[in-house]
């Protein structure tokens, strides 16, 4: 018997019973009609391999921790709630009262970086403490400063820098402050305007190249040039310093001890010195204040007046 | 809530998609690669990527998401290998009084077509095997596939002869 010739889709319809009664007759009664009624009874016998659903859903969800969604129902009791709120209130009160200073300290000879949390900047030299308070700075920008730093300061609401010998308030700009425990105060303005408040003096408007100090009472104003080298730079430098404080700043420095044998230590000093090189800095600061000074051990250093 | 916004994010969502679609999904990769560990792989990962764009997959595309989505898979990485079914348990026999003769040759023929399924292009055992193991229609295979429902049948009607004509020559 001849073969048929089919459509090309012919089979496909045969399937699924769409065959015309006459086709479908003719097919029946065709050779090749029992060769594919053998073929397609045998595959209905076939299945796939088995498939371990539950396995495979455990080891997705396993994954889907992985990858959290962006949208994700919370799905808390109050229960839950309340405890997460008496652990928050406890941890907040806990922050609040106990942890609310922040405090950066230098030792000698060290120079830092500290972030306040607005983005500004302070630089610290050896022996300076700053502190401030984290919870409040969003309303109140203040810092508590002891020894010198530089402030470059983030626009935004008033910036105070507290010290023991007054205050110096800042809209956003760069200075630098040094003080000690009650009588050296110095400011200089490096961009910006800054508004100085000494403790026993009326305030001062600072703004670029402007220097203002309290020393022992005593107020200057003066003009600085602001690319000069400081200390950032590796190089102290003092206006009419009396020289125990100079003396102070080379011990922050260096980590040395000095023994005083009669020397007047009211007289000011002007001048640099490095950071770098003891002997150098010793010698610039003393030779020209007529001062001789000799190591007595490795870290101390006896201060004569010179004959 | 109609299936239109239903989000897929949602667990229980997403597990009736799992249950629905996962067996097929793993036998239609099954069919191209032949190897049950990377068809399941593949669900996995195809399943996994549902997840992390659920909040972009609209629930009733989640299915055509998941069949091109393995579809890329396959086609990346998988090498083929030949694809193997098995015989259901039969439980009672279709032709009572089977001869041992009768069962040879019947198990002869089941060979046979098992070689022939496994020589089928790639494009054939896909159609042919959704339509006779999975059941699925013409029209859901088209979906599946991204076909015409025409080109499904053509393609079937193919498997079909050629099957008749390769069975004979073995």
């Amino acid at each position: 018997m001849m073969e048929e010739k089919h459509d090309d889709r012919f089979l496909a319809r045969w399937l699924v019973n769409d065959l015309t009664e006459d086709e479908k007759l003719r097919f029946e009664n065709s050779a090749e009609h029992q060769d594919y009624l053998d073929i397609i009874e045998s595959v209905d016998l076939m299945e796939a391999p088995s498939f371990d659903k539950q396995s495979i859903l455990n080891s997705i969800q396993q994954k889907q921790q992985e990858h959290t969604p962006k949208v994700r129902k919370l799905r808390t009791s109050w229960l839950y709630t309340a405890a997460a709120a008496v652990v928050l209130l406890f941890v907040g009160f806990s922050y609040v009262f106990l942890n609310a200073d922040e405090t950066f300290e230098t030792g000698f000879g060290e120079q830092t970086t500290v972030s306040l949390p607005d983005g500004s900047e302070v630089i610290l030299n050896a022996k300076t403490t700053l502190s401030f308070n984290k919870n409040s700075w969003s309303s109140d920008r203040t810092v508590s400063l002891e020894g010198e730093a530089y402030f470059k300061v983030k626009k935004g609401e008033k910036f105070t820098v507290a010290t023991n010998s007054g205050t110096v308030e800042v809209l956003g700009t760069q200075f630098n402050v040094l003080t000690d425990d009650k009588d050296i105060f110095e400011v200089k303005c490096h961009e910006g305007k800054v508004k100085v408040t000494p403790k026993t003096q009326k305030s001062a408007i600072l703004t670029h190249g402007m220097a203002f100090s309290s020393i022992e009472g005593k107020t200057a104003s003066w003009d600085f040039n602001t690319n000069d080298p400081n200390w950032r730079d590796g190089e102290s430098n003092f206006r009419e310093m009396p020289i125990k404080h100079v003396i102070e700043a080379l011990q922050d420095q260096y980590e040395i001890q000095f023994i005083f044998e009669n020397i007047d230590t009211t007289q000011r000093f002007t001048g640099t010195f490095s950071h770098k090189n003891l002997r150098l800095a010793l010698r610039t600061v003393f030779d020209p204040m007529e001062i001789s000074h000799t190591f007595k051990g490795g870290k101390t250093v006896v201060l004569k007046e010179a004959k | 809530m109609t299936s239109e916004d239903k989000s897929v994010c949602e667990s229980k969502n997403y597990e009736s998609i799992f249950n629905t679609h996962a067996e097929t999904l793993r036998n239609f990769v099954y069919y191209k690669c032949g190897s049950q560990q990377q068809a399941e792989d593949i669900v996995q990962e195809a399943f996994i990527k549902l997840w992390k764009n659920c909040a972009k997959v609209i629930f009733t595309k989640a299915k055509s998401y998941l069949y091109t989505v393995a579809n890329n898979m396959f086609l990346n990485e998988v090498a083929h290998q030949k694809v193997v079914l098995k015989y259901k348990q039969q439980t009672g026999s279709r032709v009572s009084n089977e001869t041992p003769e009768f069962i040879l040759r019947q198990k002869e023929f089941q060979e046979k077509l098992q070689r022939t399924i496994a020589k089928l292009p790639e494009g054939q055992r896909e159609v042919f095997l959704l339509n006779r193991i999975d059941k699925k229609t013409y029209v859901e295979i088209a979906e599946i596939i991204g076909l015409s429902v025409k080109a499904v049948e053509k393609r079937m009607h193919k498997a079909l002869v050629t099957l008749r004509k390769e069975i004979g020559n073995v």
